[in-house]
């Protein structure tokens, strides 16, 4: 057993199909006025129920640059979900509304045309409130929102076992996720794959020799320059992973290669398939520009979008026998084999031993820290500019706890996707997170660098939490409990929502709520223990 | 210190739990899940004995093993054996234990000491261990040992007030009048912290917090001896756990109670621990008092696992230990030590024979062929196939682990 | 997302408020909301208010003409009260003795078919069937008081039905889940059996043994022991529906943790599937149970439409089988109106019982709909 010299390398095959940015600075202490991607300011949330109005979230302000890691910390019922959701817009409609606020991602305002959704009367007597919904202009801002939910902030929640379906394999769901976003790419990159080149024949025979002789690295090597050749990556994969799960000693391996690279020689019917779909895709693109154009202008451009989905109309009804599935699934072969091997490819891109077999596979044959490697690689299939994982280890156990969020920080470093870590273990953030964001009650009660806030906590709640966690490091430290528990939302304190449980309350907690101070390089807290200067909006 | 003379609550020893696995035409058995694979430990009174491994390791059968809410296939739990007693079924345990084969093949033909060892041990049990009680008597014991859930969500009945919840266990019991038992449940209420008029409301109206406390204040109603705490803060946030625990050991201390906290939280089983058992795919791995498992964790397991919590102290860098693949199924363990295909340190022998439970320091009980001899004598219970025969004093052992700071 | 629903963190200052009717007010509140709930409940409230008013008058408030017949010859004894003018039935062949006489059939001389009629809703005969068993009296009733004497029996023998059979059903249902083994497996191939009874054989059979040998069952009248005999043959091929059910949702409620801590206390089985299994359970059964309703009195009209006399007396006012015994008169009526001008085929006899059973099935499914989804625990409100 251990003289098998082909086992999976830790780097992947090839470059996985997203190709990675120019260089993600390791964020050591972001500056200030570094890149900002994402800007809350000022979030409300609202939930609307029988028994009153939930006032979720009521003024959170935050920022995430890019590149860096976010954590946003709280107990259960702070908000931080619903702050996550918020941001997408997936909160439920009834019985949810955000009520105001502004998210700026990249410049586009995401609640743009938020008041026109709903009207709200107030009852007498009651503490309900009863709220018109314009379904249509809701409707019409989740649609526009689909140009930035999945391409640009990317999702992966607590259950992984409860985010795929059953019934589908992973390769199926993966590749669904990744046709939907890098269409265009894999699709130019089929129709340019070049199985004529003369030099294919040499490099399939070298892919044999090494896998004879049992040598991985010069297998790897050998299968890059075969796809290199072949113009297509994932055909290197293809090979790397055929030879490696080829039986010792079988000599079949070469004519099952020739057999494999038939898939990238395109009859006409399925190049003009292919083109059709990419046409398809590409007006999808610019169907979603557009969105993402209206919200950054914050003008409705509705010729263009009504243009754009009277041509996409136009090409799938004149092309209406593609529907057909007898007729699809002939051309659609081969690119389901391509979008096949990426996804192993993209399995190999965070560490998933045997990528084809488990491609193959099926979620319930999954354990949960592979299934949320999954999720995870699903996450990052287009590239997103921001990852928000909502508490994406409470369910795993220690040691696969450690595996994720060792994958978390070298994807990190090697991808540089900004990742917003909510979860309620102070611990996790701090071994990811580069800043923090400690959640109280629906307002955000301190931020700042992960070092600063852990070592000197600032905000009462803060240094409750942190008092309260058991160290197994520091084993005499007494357990201190914050007395009390969470306030009812619906009638929540006036001022300071934790005004009923500090230590160091004052009659001014009762009144106003306390401004945002800065109190140090990047460390704002709202607490009028401190007097610092007004942060900034 | 106090617990080591305080009575013996419970003996366990030698716990086999196998679920069968059918298959086949008429769903004959065809394997088993070997759930809990013989397990031995001591709780005595007024101690907390922690229960630590990962999800597949069998922690939460041996739970519901020691309540006998389930069956064993094998093993006793003895309940308050007098100490002579506990001594003589340790000995006679020591006489069996190289007849461990033939007793698990069932082949009867034995040495007429094995039998003799056989129909001691047969009366021992007939009076002590809980799985030889009567219906009566067993439901008599039943308020005695109680269980704490995981989820405050699922382990309170929906539709049941809550003053009904904490009382149901009196009222099973006929004990008292109606009147009678409503107040003690106001009464235990007020014991785990809550105001006594919630008593009025439902289950889903608390928080989760709460909810635990009203399923403490449930196990509390029969005034129990010991309570198996099945990762009661698992689900609730780190403030809230750190009230529960408060309440929990105010309640060992005021009432004498024995836990058995079973949790894959090493930092809380730490705060609330005087003993550590380390079970990994329904074997126990590793035993000691907490100071010493923290401070110097001797199997590979125990100290990946250590190695593996998240410490909330972004100064501290540690060298991590990660464990390459995902826990094996206990239905098709791995041959001979079932942590050999995980373990970092594994050597050629862990893939053929099971290592013993030895004592490799006094009172610390490794299963690792790393330590291959005992100190004093070997654990309690039969011992595996193969078993080392215990020798003299043990070689030097490795570092301690301890978090360097950067 | 657990957080949104408040936390009972402040006391009730004092007064014990009594947590039930608070759920009660909160299911009221969300029925209000819910327009076709509204209208279910309006129609069935109404349904029962005739039930409940046709059946404590035996004659009607409302003006209706009924007439009393009897099975003698014209100019015989007269058995019917005052007021109520009198039919009588000759024998096939002779000729009509009277204005108000009709012919009866050779074979089966209590019975008396019914007639042609000419003006649907006025004050003339039209003799659909008896209200009696009695065959020396029979009371003859138009479609009218058909729909009005007929809501009662169809609601009593729905609801009887559905009602028991889903109680047996929950309890057989909940043993055999929660016990499992093979107890479990031998009330399910029980289960099996009871299912694969043809439900239209066993009901006529039933019947018809039970009623011949024991014509009065527990003393009651012959009328009132044929229809528990109705409904006791509709149950014993009804409960295993179910069972089945319940079982499935009882295999996982039995997995719960609060069933868990009351083993653990001590907990008898029996007190087990009584106070915490059966409580979880009886969701699915309501959904079933709102289903059922509407089908009894269907499949009633059914086996009267085949011409099983499972009803003491050929004509009896209940719904289904006003509908079915119609169809009779209908074809009869469409061969001869081809030949005599101005008759008018009398579809409402088919129609208004019809759609009395349409307004009653369905007003019970959108009540049922709207309590369910008042009820629902998961649906966030």
């Amino acid at each position: 057993m251990a003289s098998d010299t082909l086992t999976l390398p830790t780097e992947p095959i090839a470059e996985p199909a997203p190709p990675a940015p120019e260089e993600a600075a390791p964020p050591a202490a972001p500056v200030a006025g570094d890149d900002v991607i994402l800007s809350v300011r000022d979030l409300r949330t609202y939930f609307y129920t029988y028994d009153g109005v939930v006032k979720a979230l009521d003024g959170v302000t935050f920022k995430i640059r890019r590149g860096e890691t976010t954590g946003l910390v709280g107990e259960t019922g702070c908000g931080k979900s619903v702050t996550a959701f918020s941001v997408t817009r997936l909160i439920a409609d009834p019985p949810g509304r955000i009520m105001g606020g502004r998210v700026l991602f990249d410049g586009a305002n995401l609640l743009w045309r938020l008041e026109t959704e709903a009207k709200y009367v107030t009852k007498p007597n009651t503490p309900r409130v009863k709220v018109r919904r314009y379904f249509r202009r809701i409707r019409a801002a989740d649609t526009r929102m689909t140009a930035i939910r999945g391409r640009r902030i990317s999702m992966i929640f607590q259950e992984p076992s409860q985010a795929m379906n059953p019934v589908f394999s992973i390769s199926n769901q993966l590749g669904e996720v990744l046709l939907l976003h890098r269409g265009i790419e894999i699709i130019d990159s089929m129709l340019s794959a070049t199985p004529g080149n003369p030099e294919v024949a040499a490099a399939i025979d070298a892919v044999e020799s090494a896998t004879a002789r049992r040598k991985r690295d010069e297998l790897i090597t050998a299968a890059q320059r075969l796809g290199q050749l072949t113009g297509s990556t994932s055909f290197g994969a293809e090979a790397y992973h055929t030879a490696r799960a080829a039986p010792p000693g079988s000599d079949d391996l070469k004519p099952r290669l020739l057999r494999a690279m038939g898939r990238l020689r395109l009859s006409r019917g399925q190049r003009q398939y292919l083109a059709y779909r990419r046409r398809v895709m590409v007006l999808q693109r610019e169907l979603s520009q557009v969105y993402l154009e209206e919200m950054r202008g914050e003008k409705p451009l509705n010729a263009e979008r009504r243009q754009l989905q009277r041509r996409i109309l136009r090409e799938q009804l004149t092309h209406f026998y593609y529907g057909v599935w007898g007729i699809r699934s002939q051309f659609q072969r081969a690119l389901t084999t391509e979008t096949f091997w990426r996804t192993v490819q993209l399995l190999e891109g965070v560490s998933i031993a045997n990528p084809a077999q488990v491609a193959r596979g099926y979620p319930h044959e999954l354990s949960g820290g592979m299934l949320q490697r999954v999720m995870i690689a699903m996450a990052l299939s287009s590239d997103p500019d921001v990852l928000i994982a909502d508490e994406p280890t409470t369910a795993l156990d220690v040691t696969i706890q450690a595996q994720i969020l060792e994958l978390m920080r070298d994807l990190r470093q090697r991808v540089g996707t900004s990742i917003l870590l909510i979860t309620h273990d102070l611990a996790v953030i701090a071994e990811v997170a580069d800043r923090v964001c400690v959640m109280y009650a629906g307002q955000i009660v301190e931020q700042g660098p992960v070092a600063d806030v852990f070592r000197q906590p600032l905000h009462p709640y803060a240094q409750g939490l942190l008092a309260s966690i058991p160290r197994f490091d520091q084993p005499d430290k007494e357990l201190q409990s914050i007395p009390g528990s969470v306030p009812n939302l619906i009638t929540p304190p006036t001022g300071c929502r934790f005004h009923p449980r500090c230590p160091h309350a004052m009659p001014v907690c009762k009144g106003e709520r306390p401004p945002t101070t800065v109190e140090g390089p990047d460390h704002t807290v709202a607490c009028y223990l401190y007097t610092g200067p007004v942060a900034p909006e | 210190m106090e617990s080591e003379t305080a009575p013996t609550v419970l003996a366990v020893r030698n716990l086999r739990k196998h679920f069968p696995i059918k298959g086949g035409l008429l769903s004959t058995q065809i394997g088993a899940v070997r759930a809990v694979d013989g397990v031995s430990f001591d709780i005595r009174q007024g101690e907390t004995v922690g229960l630590v491994g990962e999800s597949g390791c069998g922690k939460t059968t041996v739970g519901r093993l020691l309540l006998r809410l389930i069956p064993p296939t094998g093993g006793h739990t003895f309940y308050r054996p007098p100490d002579d007693a506990l001594a003589q079924i340790d000995q006679l345990y020591a006489t069996l234990r190289p007849y461990a084969n033939q007793l698990d093949d069932g082949r009867r033909v034995l040495s007429p000491r094995a039998k003799e060892a056989l129909a001691k041990l047969d009366v021992l049990a007939n009076e002590y261990s809980l799985y030889r009680k009567s219906r009566r008597e067993m439901h008599e014991l039943r308020g005695k040992l109680q269980i704490v859930f995981q989820d405050p969500f699922s382990s309170l009945s929906p539709r049941m007030l809550v003053r009904d919840i904490v009382s149901e266990p009196l009222t099973i019991h006929h004990s008292g009048t109606r009147a009678e038992r409503y107040r003690r449940a106001a009464d235990l209420l007020r014991q785990v912290g809550l105001n006594p008029e919630h008593e009025w409301r439902f289950p889903h109206e608390f928080s989760g917090g709460q909810r635990q406390r009203i399923g403490i204040a449930r196990a509390l109603a029969l005034r129990p001896d010991f309570i198996v705490l099945d990762e009661p803060t698992s689900a609730l946030d780190v403030s809230v756990q750190a009230q529960i625990l408060n309440i929990l050991r105010q309640l060992q201390v005021e009432q004498r109670l024995s836990y058995l906290f079973i949790s894959h939280h090493l930092s809380v089983v730490r705060a609330i621990s005087q003993k550590v058992v380390v079970m990994y795919l329904g074997r126990v791995v590793e035993r000691a008092p907490t100071d010493q498992l923290f401070s110097s964790p001797m199997h590979p397991y125990t100290q990946a696992l250590l190695s593996a919590i998240p410490i909330p102290d972004p100064a501290l860098k540690r060298e991590r230990i990660v464990l390459k693949g995902d826990v094996p199924s206990p239905a098709a363990p791995p041959p001979g030590c079932h942590f050999h295909t995980r373990c970092p340190a594994v050597m050629p022998v862990c893939s053929k024979v099971d290592p013993p439970l030895l004592e490799v320091r006094p009172d610390h009980f490794v299963a690792c062929h790393l330590y291959p001899q005992a100190v004093v004598r070997p654990a309690a219970g039969a011992a595996p196939e193969g078993a080392l025969v215990a020798a003299d004093a043990p070689e030097p052992l490795d570092a301690p682990f301890v978090p360097t700071a950067s | 997302m657990t957080a949104l629903v408040p936390t009972a963190t402040s006391a009730p200052g004092g007064r014990r408020p009594n947590p039930r009717i608070a759920q009660w007010k909160r299911t009221w509140y969300f029925l209000r909301g819910n327009t076709l709930a509204l209208i279910g409940l309006g129609i069935l409230l109404l349904i029962i208010f005739v039930a409940v008013y046709a059946s404590s008058t035996s004659i009607s408030w409302i003006a209706m003409t009924s007439y009393c017949g009897t099975n003698q010859q014209a100019g015989g004894p007269s058995t019917c009260g005052p007021g109520y003018p009198a039919i009588c039935t000759y024998p096939a062949g002779n000729p009509p003795p009277g204005p108000n006489c009709y012919q009866t059939p050779k074979e089966n001389p209590s019975e008396v078919p019914p007639t042609w009629s000419l003006h649907p809703l006025a004050t003339g005969p039209l003799p659909l069937g008896s209200l009696t068993v009695n065959p020396d009296e029979q009371y003859f009733f138009s479609t009218y008081q058909g729909l009005l004497r007929g809501a009662d029996w169809s609601l009593i023998i729905s609801v009887s039905v559905v009602a028991t059979g889903a109680l047996l059903g929950l309890l057989i249902g909940a043993v055999s889940g929660y016990l499992g083994g093979s107890i479990d497996e031998g009330i399910m191939r029980l289960v099996d059996i009871f299912l694969s009874i043809p439900q239209v054989l066993f009901v006529i059979i039933f019947v018809a043994v039970i009623s011949e040998v024991h014509p009065s069952i527990l003393g009651l009248s012959t009328t009132a022991s044929a229809m528990l005999e109705l409904i006791i043959a509709f149950i014993v091929t009804w409960w295993p529906f179910y069972a089945r059910v319940v079982r499935g949702q009882v295999l996982v409620v039995r997995e719960q943790k609060y069933v868990e801590a009351a083993q653990a206390s001590g907990a008898s089985r029996g007190r087990i599937i009584l106070k915490h299994i059966v409580p979880n359970s009886v969701y699915p059964v309501f959904i079933q149970m709102s289903l059922d309703v509407g089908t009894v009195p269907l499949f009633l009209g059914v086996l009267v439409f085949l011409g099983f006399r499972i009803f003491p007396n050929p004509y009896f006012p209940e719904w289904g089988s006003v509908a079915a015994l119609s169809v009779n008169e209908l074809t009869a009526f469409l061969q001869t109106c081809q030949t005599i001008s101005g008759c008018v085929i009398p579809w409402w006899q088919l129609f208004f019982p019809g759609l009395a059973l349409f307004m009653y099935a369905i007003s019970v499914n959108f009540f049922s709909d709207g309590l369910r989804d008042a009820l629902d625990p998961r649906l966030r409100r």
